[in-house]
């Protein structure tokens, strides 16, 4: 019934980039960069608004993988344990820049009545502008990277019921807004 | 009774219990109204997926490579290149002016300062260059040109009989060249 998030499925598969780069092959590495950089950058884009911030926070997640690569495991996917890193790295700058990060779950304001129209039909990207970054990059981490409750709150340092209220509301808000 | 709308998005992201999943599901097959709801979060999601990827401007790449410390490859080639080219140039420009022959009428400062600058430049190029992994020779043909171009280099400058004053003043431009190539490969990590 439902369509899998790609980047949540394990593999089986060794990837033999990963190890070569687990050894200090720089080539490997670019590799990977090349695969997984177009979504860390659109994360970072979607949460800063601010492509030379993004494209930092790109370099900053990628230099933060090649140094904790020899501590991969392989528990999870490759891409699940990038986009954790990136999470943490994109988080740690948006807390440091902005106070705007959750949805007030109380606020009315938050959430138009369903017989008040939104005033204009909202794009994607102009509805997701609307909510304060941690919502907006919970929703991310969980619909576009797969990531779990349990994973976003870790890397996020807050609870798993804020995860799971900021993302129920968030998706709530975005239907509405694109509706 | 429906499932209120976190009971929904809980099914949809697999985090109910057993039980409480069984009976969300089976609610699913009969009902067309929760059935849309969760078609509309299977489209957010769709939405927010197809679109996730954006283009990495080809500089973040680069910045990143510069900021790797610690790679062999890069630290072993990078300044025999440097050297190679160094050598190379100051070789190139001695072949020219004696040539020419003006060399003994120019004052040695400006023979000198005009090396450096170049050779500046060149080391410039040569360090942009190296961020450019698509241009990387393999580990082993990029040691060994560069290897071959150095010993070149250096046979051909040895051959050459310039005058002594200018012999040393580009001495000592490939000294200070090899100096800059060095801070150079500290700083950027080639």
């Amino acid at each position: 019934m439902l369509a899998p998030i790609a980047s949540s499925e394990p593999s089986n598969t060794p990837d033999l980039r990963v190890a070569r780069a687990q050894r200090g092959d720089a080539e490997a590495f670019g590799a990977l960069y090349v695969e997984y950089a177009p979504a860390v950058y659109g994360l970072a884009m979607r949460i800063s608004r601010n492509g030379p911030e993004a494209e930092d926070l790109v370099q900053d997640t990628f230099l933060e993988v090649w140094h904790a690569l020899p501590g991969f495991r392989g528990e999870s996917a490759f891409g699940t344990w990038l986009y954790r890193i990136a999470a943490r790295v994109i988080w740690a700058r948006m807390r440091r820049v902005s106070s705007e990060a959750w949805l007030d779950l109380d606020a009315a304001s938050n959430v138009p009545s369903p017989a008040t129209p939104v005033a204009e039909r909202l794009d994607l990207e102009r509805a997701m502008e609307r909510l304060p970054r941690g919502a907006r990059l919970v929703l991310l981490l969980r619909e576009v990277h797969g990531l779990s409750y349990d994973a976003i709150a870790q890397q996020l340092a807050v609870s798993i019921g804020t995860v799971k209220s900021q993302l129920h509301r968030a998706r709530h808000l975005m239907l509405e807004w694109l509706d | 009774m429906h499932p209120t709308d976190e009971e929904l998005q809980s099914w949809f992201d697999e985090d109910l219990t057993p039980p409480a999943r069984a009976t969300v599901h089976g609610h699913l097959d009969t009902c067309s109204a929760c059935s849309a709801k969760l078609a509309l979060l299977q489209s957010l999601r769709d939405r927010l997926h197809a679109t996730a990827d954006m283009r990495v401007p080809t500089a973040v790449w680069s910045r990143v490579r510069l900021a790797m410390p610690g790679h062999s490859r890069s630290d072993m080639r990078a300044p025999l290149l440097v050297a190679a080219a160094v050598l190379l140039f100051l070789a190139g420009y001695a072949v020219g002016q004696i040539k020419q022959r003006p060399i003994i009428q120019r004052p040695t400062a400006d023979v000198a300062s005009e090396v450096q600058r170049t050779g500046s430049a060149y080391v410039g190029a040569l360090a942009t260059l190296a961020t450019l992994p698509e241009s990387y020779p393999t580990r082993r043909g990029g040691r060994e040109a560069a290897l071959g171009a150095f010993r070149g280099a250096a046979v051909e400058l040895t051959r050459l009989a310039a005058d002594d004053d200018t012999k040393a003043a580009l001495e000592r431009a490939g000294e200070a060249l090899m100096s800059e190539a060095r801070m150079s490969r500290r700083t950027i990590h080639f």
